[in-house]
This record gives C-alpha cells, sequence and structure tokens, in this order.
C-alpha cells in the first residue's frame, strides 16, 4: 500500500489525470492529496464558511472526475486548472452570481511553460508572486484583494471604496504589472 | 480597445481576474474568439491569475472530505456500471425486426426508410438518458445545458425526418471504407453525428467532428471518443446558425479538442 501511495506521488498529474478519465478512483484520490490543501486554503480565504468551501471543493474535484478526458497537459497545467474552476465557483456562490471567467478547460488551454513543471520552479515562483503581493502599496493590495478575493469589478470597487472609476482602473493595472514581472 | 486589440497586455490579467466591467469583458470575449494571438495571452494571464492563489497561507482541509467526495464518486461509478450492464442487456437482446443503430450504417444500401428513423430516435433518446455513461461525457453537458428537454427531443426528431436535411455518408479518408458515420445535417436546426466501426483512440486523443462551410475555416462540431465497440456520437453541438456545409469530417486531435483541424482526417463526406 505505502508502495502504490509512493507511486502515485511520483506519478505526474497528466498521468493521474489519464487514469481519472478512464474512472480510476485512486487516481482521483492522488490528485486530491496533491492539490486539495493549495484549492481548500483559497476558498477559505474567499468563503470563510466551512459547508461553503467543502461544497465547491467536491464540485471541483467531481467536475474533474466527469471531465478528465477533456484536459490535456500540454495546454495547461492541471493546477492551474483546478484553482481557476475554485476560484470561479466561490465567487460565484459569495457573489450568487456568475464571475462572467468562464472555466471551461478549452479556455483556460494555453501552451504549456515547462519552465513551471518542476516543483522547485514552482515554489519559487510562488514566492516571487507572494513577495509581489506583500509589497503592493496599501491602496493597491487592497484593491486588488477585492477583484481576486471578492470577484468585484472596476466599478463596484469604485462604488464601496469612493475612489473614482479611472483611479481603481489605475492602481488594478499596476498591481497587475507589478504581478507580470514575478512570471518574467 | 484599439482595432479590437486591448491597449495595455494587462486588460487580459484584468479580465482573468473578473475585474472588467459588462461591456469590457464583451469586447474582449468578442475578440479573442477571432484572434489567436491574444486567446493565448488570456490563457497565460488566466495561468497568472491562478498562481496568486498559492499565495494564500495553507489550510488542510478536513479529512472528512476526502471521505465524502470518494463515497460520492464510487457511488456514480457504480450507478454507471449497473446502467451499462443494463444498455448491454438491451443492446444485446433488440426486439425482433429492430436494428441497432450501428448496424444501421452497416447497410450502404439501406434506403432512409421511416423505420430506420424511428429506430435511430429510439437509440438517441437512450443515449440522451444515458448520462453516467463514460464516453459520453461531453453530450451529456450539452444536454445538462438544454434546460427544455421536450424542446431538444423535437430538435433531434425535426433533423431525423426532415425533407430539407442533408444526410451525408462519411467514409474513410484513406484506405478501405471500414469506419463509417452519418451526420444529419440542417443550418438552423442542428447537427447529429453517429459513427462506427472506428479504431481505438491513442491516449489523450479523441476524434474531432468538423464542419467545413462553403466559405471560411472548418468549425468545430465537437469531440468524443468511440465505445469498446468503435461506436461514437455528436448530439446537437453548439454550432453557428445558417452555415451551409460543403462538407464534414472526422479528424484525430488532442482530447480537448482543437479550434482548426492539426490531425490527420479519419472520416470525410460531402453532401450529394
Amino acid at each position: 500500500m505505502a508502495g502504490s501511495i509512493q507511486a502515485f506521488e511520483q506519478e505526474s498529474d497528466s498521468s493521474l489525470a489519464a487514469r481519472v478519465a478512464r474512472q480510476d478512483e485512486s487516481a482521483l484520490a492522488a490528485l486530491y492529496d496533491r492539490h486539495s490543501t493549495a484549492l481548500y486554503s483559497l476558498l477559505r480565504r474567499i468563503l470563510r464558511d466551512e459547508s461553503a468551501c467543502e461544497e465547491v471543493l467536491q464540485d471541483v474535484f467531481l467536475h474533474l472526475w466527469r471531465n478528465a478526458a477533456r484536459f490535456d497537459q500540454e495546454r495547461g497545467a492541471l493546477r492551474g486548472w483546478l484553482l481557476v474552476m475554485a476560484r470561479n465557483r466561490a465567487i460565484s456562490h459569495l457573489r450568487k452570481r456568475t464571475l462572467g471567467e468562464p472555466d471551461d478547460v478549452e479556455l483556460y488551454a494555453v501552451s504549456s511553460d515547462p519552465r513551471q513543471d518542476t516543483v522547485v520552479v514552482q515554489n519559487d515562483l510562488v514566492a516571487r508572486v507572494r513577495g509581489v503581493m506583500s509589497q503592493l502599496p496599501g491602496e493597491q493590495g487592497s484593491l486588488f484583494e477585492m477583484a481576486y478575493f471578492e470577484g468585484m469589478t472596476h466599478s463596484e470597487i469604485a462604488e464601496r471604496t469612493g475612489q473614482p472609476l479611472g483611479t481603481v482602473k489605475t492602481r488594478l493595472r499596476t498591481a497587475l504589472t507589478s504581478l507580470r514581472r514575478a512570471f518574467e | 480597445m484599439m482595432n479590437g486589440h486591448p491597449q495595455f497586455d494587462e486588460a487580459f490579467d484584468l479580465y482573468a481576474l473578473g475585474a472588467l466591467d459588462a461591456q469590457e469583458r464583451g469586447e474582449m470575449e468578442s475578440h479573442v474568439k477571432q484572434c489567436r494571438q491574444c486567446a493565448e495571452k488570456l490563457a497565460e494571464a488566466r495561468q497568472r491569475i491562478a498562481v496568486v492563489a498559492l499565495s494564500v497561507p495553507e489550510v488542510r482541509p478536513p479529512e472528512q472530505i476526502k471521505k465524502r467526495l470518494m463515497d460520492r464518486v464510487h457511488s456514480e461509478t457504480q450507478a454507471a456500471a449497473t446502467g451499462a450492464r443494463r444498455r448491454h442487456d438491451d443492446v444485446a437482446a433488440p426486439a425482433k425486426g429492430t436494428a441497432g443503430v450501428f448496424d444501421f450504417f452497416r447497410r450502404p444500401s439501406l434506403a432512409w426508410s421511416f423505420a430506420a428513423c424511428a429506430a435511430l430516435l429510439a437509440v438517441v433518446f437512450a443515449v440522451r438518458s444515458s448520462h453516467l455513461q463514460q464516453q459520453l461525457s461531453q453530450q451529456q453537458q450539452q444536454l445538462a445545458s438544454l434546460q427544455d428537454s421536450a424542446a431538444h427531443d423535437r430538435l433531434v426528431s425535426g433533423l431525423l425526418t426532415g425533407n430539407d436535411t442533408q444526410r451525408v455518408l462519411l467514409t474513410e479518408a484513406q484506405g478501405p471504407s471500414h469506419p463509417e458515420g452519418r451526420v444529419y445535417y440542417h443550418p438552423s436546426r442542428g447537427l447529429l453525428f453517429y459513427a462506427n466501426n472506428l479504431p481505438a483512440l491513442p491516449a489523450g486523443r479523441a476524434y474531432e467532428l468538423w464542419v467545413i462551410p462553403a466559405q471560411g475555416a472548418p468549425i468545430p462540431a465537437g469531440t468524443f471518443q468511440p465505445n469498446a465497440r468503435g461506436e461514437g456520437s455528436v448530439i446537437l453541438p453548439a454550432l453557428p446558425s445558417g452555415v451551409t456545409a460543403k462538407a464534414f469530417a472526422v479528424t484525430l486531435e488532442p482530447a480537448g479538442g482543437v479550434p482548426l483541424p492539426t490531425g490527420p482526417k479519419v472520416l470525410v463526406g460531402a453532401p450529394a
């Protein structure tokens, strides 16, 4: 048993997703073990409600279970797809509306960047993103968090904060320019 | 936006973030449908935005969530297996005089008779009800999105029996004609497709159906995976309305499908 768990830990997301497409429950369990903490952490940050977090987390993995055949590792990382699904569904749950950002794997597909495939590079990337996020000036950071974790649009943020729409747009765009640098 | 392209590359990140207001979002969506370069930029932005989620402090989910998830998955698997056995029994012992839909395709000289259409309808409806069947997961999604089931059935029925429906036989692009497909197509009512004798797919690949319009690029009409007997289908895929088709084709593509054909043609056919 320990050997098989170890084997799964060494197996790529792509290979596990192919097994899931063949309705292999143990492969789904392995993907859950690998990605559920990242997804659950995000859901807790957005929803702050235990039962809602569980509902969305299960929903994401059930969607994977039913649609794994449509996933193609060459066209995007599985973890990214799962995170997009989790965020979109959590915000839809929070706002009782869709984010306007579909989570279909087709639309998420992009030529894979092999630099993002190794654990070391992933960890380095996440550290750089965390660095960028922590260094955003206070106003930029809070506007970004309203958009990211509450799913608010430019206009909604302007209305809540009382800032001019143009100022909100400029500050969010500047925050995103900083974020893009972490990926260069 | 200037000439359709976003003025700033950050617009892709803003879209992925969900911060654009409705009009800007609509402009972006319209543009990326036509601009492959911008579609790629948008997909990259989605990945960037996804990684931001990993900057959140980690919290492990309670163990019982996994158990409840796996219980649900296991229940679905069991239900699907039970359904598949029932369907297999139904196919293995058909009523006298009612051939299976795929047997229908094996008789090239068979006329488009009412009886055959009725047999097709029966199978179409049986397929529509098979929500847990793995190889029809794509059709399952399409069907689930149709809120009016009766309207859907009328569409299928109308397509199969309509005098103005194009009925096109698709045969193997090269070599002896073993795999065969049938397309029922009407520019405004939609498309039905069935095939048999299809070779098993390599891992990570799918068959993709295409409508070849009289003018312009091929239009993707859905991906599918054949069952163990080499039978596959696409039912009422999302297609632009009013397109005159000069041909139909099936190609071998990556499992998620592609916007334009890249792989070898497996089946091709043109209206008479």
